[in-house]
């Protein structure tokens, strides 16, 4: 059982649109709060470790990076730059010294992306 | 195999349906030896090539990742939006001699391969329903 204030205005805002999409029973708030939860645990991976360490280094460096060697393949381990590549052929070989590395061709950005009726999402377990 | 086609690939059968497949092996920052892996089309994916979770750590993707900042979202065909996880690696595809590079997506709770739209932008296929075989022309 989980009990939680919400500042009043997101907490009406909330109980109005549970009673619309889930009508006016008892349950709804539930059945919503349910459905805000688990879109909430899968919509983002907490950053760990080096994971984290790297993502530092790669916002502290983004911009000279862009600026410096754009269409190149950088490399960010241990919380630093290894080196930028000319092809994702030399920069993808890793050793096993590292936990986690970013990869990335400078400069390219993502697009948000549909998927199709074949994706399916088991349940989610602990995180 | 057709005298025209590169290669070919039969359907897999899914939920008592053939399904058109690409066989091909994904290569990660460890390089490791893998086997040719068939993997269902999916039109309505528009990335490149989506992992299921365990797939996706076993291949070190981890070790290939872009940077938090880029990692797109995803929209499901029921509305929900969430992030995606995404790395760089190569696709290899062995029966045609083809080495394609490219972004390999997946997300918490995913459990399946797919081929997706950006990839099938690369290649010239041909699904012949009644004979149930990709054929990579």
């Amino acid at each position: 059982m989980i009990k939680a204030s919400l500042p009043k205005d997101l907490e009406e805002a909330f109980r109005r649109r549970a009673m619309e999409r889930y009508g006016f029973s008892k349950g709804a708030v539930s059945k919503a709060l349910e459905a805000a939860v688990s879109l909430w645990l899968r919509y983002d991976y907490e950053p760990q470790g080096e994971e984290e360490a790297n993502n530092k280094a790669f916002e502290s460096m983004r911009t000279e990076l862009e600026s410096r060697h754009p269409g190149m393949y950088a490399v960010i381990a241990g919380g630093q730059l290894v080196s930028v590549y000319r092809s994702l052929a030399e920069a993808l070989p890793a050793g096993v010294r590292h936990s986690h590395r970013l990869v990335f061709k400078i400069g390219e950005r993502p697009a948000k992306v549909r998927l199709g009726w074949r994706s399916t999402i088991k349940p989610l377990g602990p995180t | 195999m057709e005298k025209h086609d590169k290669a070919s690939w039969p359907y897999v059968k899914r939920k008592q349906r053939g399904t058109p497949v690409l066989g091909m092996e994904v290569v990660g920052p460890l390089r490791q030896a893998q086997p040719e892996t068939l993997i269902p089309i999916d039109t309505g994916y528009e990335g490149f090539l989506l992992l299921g979770e365990d797939r996706y750590t076993e291949l070190g993707l981890n070790l290939a990742e872009l940077p938090r900042r880029y990692w797109p979202e995803a929209e499901t065909v029921t509305g929900e939006v969430f992030r995606l996880r995404r790395a760089l690696a190569m696709v290899q595809i062995p029966k045609a001699g083809i080495e394609l590079e490219g972004y390999i997506d997946t997300f918490r709770g995913n459990t399946e391969d797919l081929v997706g739209l950006t990839l099938l932008d690369t290649l010239k296929l041909l699904l012949e329903g009644p004979k149930q075989l990709t054929c990579l022309l």
